[in-house]
Parts: C-alpha cells; structure tokens; sequence
C-alpha cells in the first residue's frame, strides 16, 4: 500500500517535467522508424542456388554440434525445380560428390562421415565480417577455429548410408539458415557413381533466420540492401536499441530519476513525509524501487515495442531479446544507487546526474581499456605496448568495479542466439570468452548493496 | 496518560544548543501554546517529538511511545513551518497521497479529503496543482492534512503564517472544533493575541529553556495592579497616595496603582472618598498575553540579536542622500 503510494508519487513527479516527454516522443520516433522498416524475403530460385547452397561447403562436425567448423571440398549441389509456397520451399536437389580413384570413396560420402566425426585438429582464422563491424571494445582480432580436413577412413565411407546423408543434409539446412525441420527423402532413381538426387521440402524456409530479405526503410522508400534476417535482427537489436537506444534511455532515465530523491529530502518537503508513518529506510527504498519501476516501464515500452514492432513486420518472434527489459533496469539499478547515494549526501539533483554519468563513464572506459589491453597481450609483436601500469589499472579496475561492459556482452550474446544462425553463432567468436553472469551480477549486485546501505545509513541518522 | 511528556530534552546542533533541559506535558484533549523568540526552540521541539530531528539528550514521548517511533505517525498530524508541498501535486491528489501512507481506504480518503479541504475553504481549488496556489492557500492546504486523517494529536507549527484574517478565525474555530471532539491540539506560534485565545494552556520557550508555563489565566492575571479615573474636572492626589506607599502611574485620564505585597486597595479608596472625590473607573488591569512574553524575554538574553525588543536604528548616512 505504501509502496504503491510512493511509486505513483514518483510517477506524478515524472511526467511532471519536461524530459519524459523528450523521452516519450524519442521512442516513439523511433518505434516509427522500426514500423517503417520492411522486408521482401528474396526470391528462392536465387537464394538456393546462389547463396544457401554455395555456403554448404562448409559444416559443423560431430553432427552439428561441434563449436569448430569444417569444409568439405569438391562436392557440387544443383537444385532444380524450386517452387514457393507461401513461406515453404520445395526442390530436386543433385549432389555431385567427385567419385574418388581406385574405388575410394566420392567426396560426398567422405563428408557426410567426417560431419558424424570429431574435428581434430584446426588452425586459427581471421572470421569474416558476419555481422557487423568490430566496435572498439570487441575482439577485432576475432579469430575462428577451423578444422583441418578431416581423415576418414575407407571404412567409416563406406558405411554411410542414405538415412545418414539425409541427415546431414537437414542438419545443413539447419546450420545454415535455420531452417528446422527440413525434409530431405532420398529419390528412388538409379544414377551415376558419386551422384545422388533428393526432394527437399524446406518449411518456412523464406521466414528463416538465414533467408535473405530486401530490406527498405520509410515503407520501402529507401532501399537499404539485402541481408539475412536473423543478422539485420541482431544487428537492429543488439546496435541500434540495445546499444543506443539503451545507452540514451540510461541517460534519460538517470537524468529524470536524480530529482526524486533531492526533492525528497528537500528542507520543507521532507518533514511532511517523515511526520506520516513510514520508517526513513523503507521511504528511501521505496523511492529507489519506485526509480526502477520508471526505468521498467520505459524499457518494457521501448524494447517490448520493438520486438513486437519488429515481429510484425519480419515474421521473426524469439523471446530472448526481451531479456533486454530486466538487463537495462538491472544496468540502470547500478546507476541509481550511485545517484541515490550522492542526492541523499548532497542533497542535489544536479551533483547527482553529474557524478552519476561520470560514474557510468569511468566504468565504460575500463571496460574499453580492459578490452584493449587484453587485445595487445594478445599481440607480442604489436607496433607499441603501454607501460605495464596501464594493463595493472585496467585489469585492477574491471576486477573491483561493477561489470558494466559484461552484461552488455552478455546480453549480446542472449540476442544473436535468438537471432543468428548456428554457423553465424560459430562466427561470432567473440562468444568464447564471455563473462559468467554471476560474476557480472553479482558484484553489481554487491556495488548496489553496498551503495544503498551507505545512503540508507546516512539518511537514518540525519537531523531533518 | 499526557500526549506529550519531555523531561530534560536537550538538542545540540554542533555547537547551537537549541533545547536546553525542556520538561513540558501536554494532556489530552487540550490546546496547548509554545511561545518564543526566533530561534527559541519551538520548531526543534515539534520535530523531535515527530522524529524529524534526534534529541541529543533527556525523555520525550508522544502518545506513551517514545518519539520517533513510526507507528505511533498514524495517529499525529503535523503542520511543518516552511513547509514545501510538492508542485506536481493538486490538494486533492496530495490527500490521497498522504491517505494511502496513513492506510486509509480508498472511500476513507476521498470522504475525508473532500470534507476537509471544504473545511478550509480549498474544495474550488482542490483539482489545481498546488504550484498555482497562494499562500495562504498553501497553508490552508497545510491545516488540512495535518487533520483529514483524524488524529489524536495535532502539531502546528505557525498555523496562521500568510492566512487573512477571516481565515484566521477560520482556523481558531476549527481547533475549537478539533478539540471538542477529543483531539489534542499543540500549537507554535509568535502570534501572541491568538494563542491566548484557544490556547488551555501556555508555555514560553526561551534560548532552550521554558521560562513560563501554566493556564493563559494564571500567565495573566496581575491581583497588584488597579486603574483608575475620577469625574472630569478633578485632579487625581497622586502624593497623598504616593505617601501611603502605593506607587501611581499616571496616563492621563487614568491612573495605574500598584498595590504592594500584603496591601489592598481600601486605603486608597478611604482617601478619594475622605477628598470627596468621584470615582468613575476602578478596574483591577490584567496584563496580555503579549504583555507577559514581553517581560519574560526582555529579562532573559534575546534569542536572535540583542535586541531589547526594540529595533536598531536605521543606517541614516545612506539613506540622506
Ligand atoms: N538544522 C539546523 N542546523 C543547525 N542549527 C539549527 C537547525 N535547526 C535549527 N537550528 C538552530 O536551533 C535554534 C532553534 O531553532 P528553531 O527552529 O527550533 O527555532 P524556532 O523557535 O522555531 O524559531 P522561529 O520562531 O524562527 O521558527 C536556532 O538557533 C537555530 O539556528
Ligand atoms: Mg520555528
């Protein structure tokens, strides 16, 4: 009861001022924008040919679950008949594996063995560029392993049968472009040695992840380019609004929430609440949830009207970008409890938006120098190093202050999983050195803590 | 059991000593009247009984609990001085805002909001933000939070500051009002004239310490003071009295006689009547309220500046030009 009197207080202050409506006519702009945005999945008698199928040559071994990619040489795919059927695609499809000599295997029989198999040894690669960019702060250096040929015995060739080579082949579609349940039957039809012929069935083959889409922007009014589905998604996810979007509703939200408690705590307005029957800590938290709660809403509105926004018009609908809603709040839970802290201190909203950014700024910039400096050790033979006290004070820093940087990682993560195709997830290597989440919870969790028991400590045994 | 009891309350803020040993108590169902100086003590008196400010030593304790315990806030209602009511608010949502931390019922709140801002005249304005109010009707606001909730006790603190004078009467009928019905009603306030009007009982706070306390009567009544006038024309003996040892003060048409300890009046009405004089006024003169408090902070140190109760002289030089 009280709380809810606290919250919709916090809430009438709010919208009393200026900024939440710079903030609400910000998302609102930009929800537009994401409305406007269109997508024309391209045609599939070129998409197969010309993109799904070329990118066959490479697979992922131990049947698709390893984190290591293979290649397979000298294997032909030809599609032929391909019709649409809403989102279904279906075609003939011949694979050509070069036939091998002396009775060896053909090509397409050794890969089909050496994708049930282990990967063994690999060797480094610069990955290409999947998805975006490297920004400064990620691994540009972003390496993948790629497996060696793999050796398959005379034997283990031999022994592939059709069901296997089926398999293999609903697991590319899969890897590929993120085509589930695909239905490749073998055609009963004698052929050449080292030449076999499928009917492939793709179910919403043209809504996949992996389909390229014509994108426009403003209704189709600007023609942005084709790309895959699942990497414009990340990208407009993880970029735009994770990362901008998120970055200027943090600023928003730490800008209109630093009023609250200084206004609080103002002489004249705070002997009227302390008077009424609320204990001092309870008030303050009260006020701290009440902040959250705001930034809840806010995020709940901006990243729910996304993902929402964005499922209507591309047909795409995975939950896990949603976790983007608690993740700000919990970034922004950190950020509020420094303004907390300075405004009950201070008593002043603007030593509280100053100290509070200038928090987030010093944490963002460890995060940089961390990144940085794990990518010259990296590098022996780089042109320049830093004197060793820089690498101390960036490892120092990210080790004690709150892991800003690694829930932005980990979110990240979270959203190209609900987006990405598994061979574009084996791209991103970045993944392989992700933060663990307790780490990068909990010691937020500890800053928070910490934080609010200073401020509730002084405001308890503060006169007025 | 009294409302209000401290005993030896003192308050420190560093060096300041704001309360120095205040001992009062305050039964239910009374009105009681805290007078003083600026900077006297009286708000800091208020706020620790509320737990807005930590007493740094001795008892106090509101309605049997000590001060400070949240709970106990259900049953008090409290005017602050300088109080800042938050803009954004308009009188009706603050009540309703207030009412849900008091754990009143939806119907509770919207019966009780209405009825009291009708009662101090706000209803027409009640949807407005309170930022477009007056003054006056801020603290008209302030009177009717401190008792929509139907408290026990009531604390304000300069609750006629800013409001006319209709309004004035306004409020003192209200708290008659409050306190027949049972409720405990403690009142700062500089306004002399009207605390002795409402007020049970009365005390003066002085530099941290009470130097007065008691009924408004007993603060007032002076038994060694007559006035009186003769028939026009006659001329008042003011030697002969004198000589009888009773000292006269003279402001024309009165004179103010002073009766000394043991002494009554007779003497001097024996002497008139053996003069053949006429009598046409004879009034035993009681002192105000305002007359009380002057005496009692002219003999103890002045609260703000020394002042003697008279103002400093105006800086001329500049003001000749
Ligand atoms: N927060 C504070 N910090 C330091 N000193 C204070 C504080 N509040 C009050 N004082 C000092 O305590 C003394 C008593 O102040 P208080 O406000 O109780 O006086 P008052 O009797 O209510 O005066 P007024 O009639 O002007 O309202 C004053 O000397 C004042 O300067
Ligand atoms: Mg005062």
């Amino acid at each position: 009861m009280q709380f809810c009197a606290i919250l919709r207080d916090s809430f009438r202050e709010a919208m009393d001022g200026f900024v939440i409506y710079v903030m609400l006519v910000l998302s609102l702009l930009f929800l537009g924008l994401i409305a406007s945005l269109s997508f024309e999945p391209a045609p599939a008698s070129r998409v197969i040919p010309d993109v799904l199928l070329q990118r066959f040559v490479l697979f992922l071994p131990e049947s698709g679950a390893s984190q290591i990619i293979g290649t397979i040489p000298g294997v032909r795919y030809e599609p032929s008949a391909i019709e649409t059927e809403g989102s279904h695609v279906r075609f003939r499809l011949k694979v050509q594996g070069t036939p091998g000599r002396n009775g060896e295997a053909d090509a397409f029989r050794k890969a089909t063995a050496a994708w049930k198999k282990p990967p063994g040894k690999t060797v480094k690669l610069s990955a290409p560029s999947t998805t975006s960019r490297p920004k400064l702060g990620d691994k540009p250096l972003s390496e993948f392993e790629l497996a060696e040929p793999i050796a398959v015995t005379t034997e283990e060739a031999a022994a592939v049968t059709p069901p296997m080579m089926t398999a293999f082949l609903e697991n590319q579609f899969a890897v590929h472009f993120g085509i589930n349940g695909a239905q490749v039957t073998p055609v009963d039809q004698t052929t050449p040695a080292g030449e076999y012929l499928f009917d492939v069935h793709l179910p919403r083959a043209t809504a996949s992840r992996g389909w390229p889409q014509s994108l426009g922007l403003f209704f189709g009014g600007v023609e942005v380019g084709e790309v895959g589905l699942g990497q414009t998604i990340y990208i407009l996810e993880d970029q735009i609004v994770n990362g901008i979007g998120a970055g200027i509703s943090l600023m928003i939200a730490v800008v209109i929430t630093a009023f609250f408690i200084p206004n609080l705590v103002r002489k004249g307005s705070l002997d009227l609440i302390i008077a009424k029957p609320i204990g001092r800590v309870r008030l303050l938290l009260y006020k701290y949830l009440g902040g959250l709660t705001f930034i809840f809403l806010l995020s709940a509105v901006n990243f729910g009207g996304t993902w929402v926004i964005l499922g209507l018009r591309s047909g795409h609908w995975d939950p896990r970008f949603l976790l983007a809603i608690p993740m700000l709040t919990f970034t922004f839970a950190l950020l509020y409890a420094v303004s907390t802290l300075v405004a009950v201190f201070t008593r002043s909203a603007i030593a509280a938006i100053i100290l509070t950014l200038g928090f987030a700024f010093v944490l963002y910039l460890i995060g940089q120098a961390k990144s940085l400096a794990d990518q010259m050790r990296a590098m022996p033979e780089a042109p320049f190093h830093w004197p060793d006290s820089a690498y101390t004070i960036s490892d120092t820093g990210n080790t004690i202050l709150p892991r800003y940087k690694d829930l932005d990682k980990l979110m990240s993560l979270v959203t190209a999983e609900g987006t990405l195709t598994p061979i574009e997830m084996r791209f991103m290597t970045v993944t392989k050195e992700f933060p663990s989440w307790g780490e990068a919870v909990g010691l937020s969790l500890a800053y928070i803590a910490v934080m609010l028991a200073c401020a509730c400590w002084r405001f308890r045994n503060r006169d007025g | 059991m009294p409302v209000v009891s401290t005993s030896n309350l003192c308050k420190n803020y560093g060096r300041i000593a704001a309360l120095r040993g205040v001992s009062v108590t305050v039964e239910a169902g009374t009105i009681y009247g805290l007078l003083g100086q600026n900077g006297a003590g009286k708000s800091t008196l208020v706020k620790i009984l509320l737990g807005i400010v930590k007493k740094s030593n001795g008892e106090a304790n509101l309605l049997g609990a000590p001060a400070g315990t949240t709970a106990i806030r259900n049953r008090v209602g409290y005017l602050p001085e300088d109080h800042l009511f938050p803009g954004y608010h308009s009188a009706r949502s603050l009540l309703d805002f207030y009412g849900r931390l008091y754990g009143l019922s939806r119907a509770e709140r919207r019966g009780r909001a209405d009825e009291a801002l009708d009662v101090v005249g706000l209803r027409k304005r009640m949807d407005s933000k309170i930022r477009t109010y007056s003054k006056g009707m801020k603290q008209r606001l302030g009177i009717a939070q401190a008792f929509f909730h139907n408290p026990d006790v009531i604390f304000l603190d300069e609750p006629t500051d800013g409001v006319d004078p209709v309004g004035r009467k306004e409020i003192r009928d209200l708290l008659q009002r409050l306190k027949s019905e049972g409720c405990t009603i403690f009142v700062n306030s500089h306004l002399l004239g009207e605390v002795e009007l409402i007020s049970d009982r009365v005390a003066i706070l002085n530099q941290g310490q009470i130097v007065r306390e008691g009924t408004v009567a007993d603060l007032t009544r002076q038994t060694n003071r007559y006035t009186i006038r003769l028939a026009d024309g006659q001329a008042f003996p003011t030697e002969d009295v004198r000589a009888l040892g009773f000292p006269v003060t003279a402001h024309n048409p009165f004179h103010d006689v002073e009766i000394p300890e043991g002494k009554t009046i007779d003497p001097v009405l024996h002497l008139l009547q053996r003069e053949r004089l006429s009598l046409r006024h004879l009034v035993e003169t009681k002192q105000t309220l305002e007359d009380v408090f002057v005496q009692m902070v002219e003999s103890g140190e002045p609260g703000t500046d020394r002042r003697q109760g008279k103002t400093a002289p105006l800086p001329t030089a500049k003001r000749a030009e």
